[in-house]
């Protein structure tokens, strides 16, 4: 959308027709204690575009970005390659949109892009059908819980401590509102406490909420939590951080999950400082009509022809008002166009690969650790916790590492404020070679 | 449209055969064709328990989404499956096979806002 700034020719013309002399007569009405008196803000003078473009220019160059440094940094945020094509291809006209579009009879590419996006989602999760996308992971995770509240008839949710802290604040905030317990249960070890959870289900509980592999990187059999809702009629919801795990371990649809929610920002889509990102949404078929969101479906046309089409529109806020499955109206539209060139351009056995690389540098990681630092136990896929006997040696560690162009993990007190000070939350992705792997560790032996 | 005598309706234009404390009900003529094609019917669930005027289910349009709402208060006792494959029968055959639910009146509900055909008729025309 361009902007066309009026003119003051035209200002004074709109002026003179609604006749008033003066733009602030408009304002009339707000007392004149907070009218801004003109001249009296510190504006520098304007600057030409070639002095902006060189004053911001200095000021990025400053930045600290994980292009031009060697990034151990996780959380729910990954740096994955974004093959130059994914730019290209979201970038042209007919894909350069944030909107789902209404109109079929103009927009087959883009919903065709979507159709793709979905069945992709579906066959990477192991799930019966994923929607359009979501905004990011924590409000996919909270519109979980609220889908199986609406399935189940009950109140209460189970939560582990092992989500992302940041999911689960979003979803402690959408239920806030709403009557019914968010029980949360504690990690064993900066792990998943699988049986707590398990043990935590009743016949009041509408889901449990688990991530997979979880916050602190640890990769646990879903199993017993499949039974323990089984017994009880409670919805699996499976939230995860890093969604190229399941190109390498068993996706939430092995383990029965009824939802799988989480972030598709590792396929296609940079960090970009913290968004825009993606959040991704999958569940079984049967409760297709409690999903929030969208889905495009595959159909014909009056003449027999192959179409797309969106669907389940029906169910939202526009038409439904009050009603509405949830307050989602829209899509994740163009990082979800983003994702699915990703997809296509790497393929089963390209994901496989990025997938076995960000393994491989994480266990090359860990099997090279002074005995001073200890990692997590347990299987992980491409991040986990490393303690240091205290605070003061991880941070020594952390300026080290910085001085060398490495980001070497985000002390885990930053994201999870009940931490211990000498954790450090460490991730790694195809991009993180053997000397990259090497170097981190020789910094690490010189601060011990 | 079709109004047939021996039902009761209701001002959310479900209609309703009372068998003694046995109800059958689904949605009018007129509201099947006010909804227009029908995709999909959510049923309310077996053995649940509501009162008058809840909403126990839902019938969705290609243009709409509309709640059920319960007549009287009762228990459901049986739901029309035929409904999950061929929702278009609450358009072909919204008295005979299009049926929602049927379900057990509860001892002492208020029959007394139901409408008969005729009452009915001047209602859909007011």
């Amino acid at each position: 959308m361009r902007f066309l700034p009026n003119t003051d020719s035209d200002r004074r013309a709109m002026l003179e027709r609604i006749g008033i002399a003066d733009m602030r007569d408009l304002f009339a009405d707000i007392p004149a204690d907070f009218h801004i008196k003109t001249g009296s803000l510190d504006i520098p003078p304007a600057k030409s575009e070639a002095a902006i473009l060189r004053q911001f220019s200095k000021a990025a160059d400053q930045n600290r970005h994980a292009g031009q440094s060697r990034c151990f940094l996780g959380a729910g945020t990954y740096h994955h390659f974004v093959p130059a094509v994914v730019d290209y291809v979201i970038s042209r006209g007919e894909f350069l949109t944030a909107y789902t579009p209404y109109q079929p009879e103009i927009s087959q590419g883009t919903l065709q892009a979507l159709f793709e996006f979905q069945t992709m989602i579906s066959r990477l999760t192991g799930m019966e059908i994923a929607n359009a996308s979501m905004y990011e992971a924590a409000t996919a995770v909270a519109e979980a819980a609220l889908m199986a509240r609406r399935i189940t008839r009950r109140s209460r949710v189970v939560l582990s401590r092992a989500v992302n802290p940041r999911y689960r604040a979003v979803t402690r905030n959408y239920l806030s509102r709403l009557d019914g317990e968010v029980a949360e249960v504690d990690v064993q070890g900066l792990a998943t406490d699988i049986e707590a959870l398990a043990a935590a289900v009743d016949n009041s509980t509408a889901c449990v909420i688990v991530q997979y592999p979880d916050f602190y990187g640890s990769v646990t059999d879903l199993s017993p939590l499949r039974q323990a809702c089984d017994a009880t009629g409670a919805l699996l919801v499976v939230a995860f951080g890093d969604a190229t795990a399941f190109a390498l371990i068993n996706p939430p649809g092995h383990f029965g999950a009824d939802i799988a929610v989480g972030s598709g920002q590792s396929l296609g889509i940079p960090m970009g400082f913290g968004g825009p990102h993606l959040g991704l949404f999958a569940c079984k078929k049967k409760f297709l009509r409690q999903m929030p969101g969208r889905v495009c479906g595959l159909t014909e046309d009056t003449e027999g022809r192959r179409g797309f089409v969106l669907t389940l529109s029906t169910r939202e806020q526009h038409i439904r008002r009050e009603r509405a499955t949830s307050n989602i109206c829209t899509n994740q539209g163009l990082m979800c166009t983003a994702a699915a060139t990703y997809m296509t351009l790497l393929g089963d056995a390209g994901l496989a690969k990025v997938a076995a690389h960000s393994a491989a540098a994480l266990q090359r990681l860990i099997d090279g650790l002074p005995t001073q630092v200890q990692a997590a136990t347990g299987p992980h896929y491409n991040e986990t916790v490393l303690s240091f006997e205290n605070t003061e040696i991880r941070n020594r560690f952390l300026e080290s590492a910085e001085k060398h162009c490495i980001f070497g993990g985000i002390p885990l007190e930053q994201i999870e404020p009940e931490a211990e000070t000498r954790h450090l939350l460490v991730a790694t992705t195809e991009m993180i070679e053997a000397e990259d792997v090497a170097e981190y560790l020789q910094l690490l032996e010189g601060v011990i | 449209m079709s109004i047939p005598a021996e039902l009761k309706y209701t001002k959310e234009h479900e209609w309703l055969r009372i068998k003694g404390d046995v109800a059958v009900f689904g949605i009018s003529d007129h509201a099947q064709e006010a909804l227009g094609d029908i995709v999909f019917v959510e049923p309310p669930e077996v053995g649940r328990n509501f009162d008058a005027e809840e909403s126990i289910g839902v019938v969705e349009s290609v243009k709409a989404v509309s709640d059920v709402y319960a007549p009287v208060a009762g228990e459901i006792t049986g739901i029309n499956d035929a409904l999950e494959g061929s929702p278009e029968l609450v358009n072909s055959d919204p008295y005979g096979e299009g049926w929602i639910a049927k379900f057990r009146i509860a001892e002492g509900a208020d029959l007394s806002e139901l409408m008969d055909a005729d009452a009915y008729q001047a209602y859909l025309e007011e």
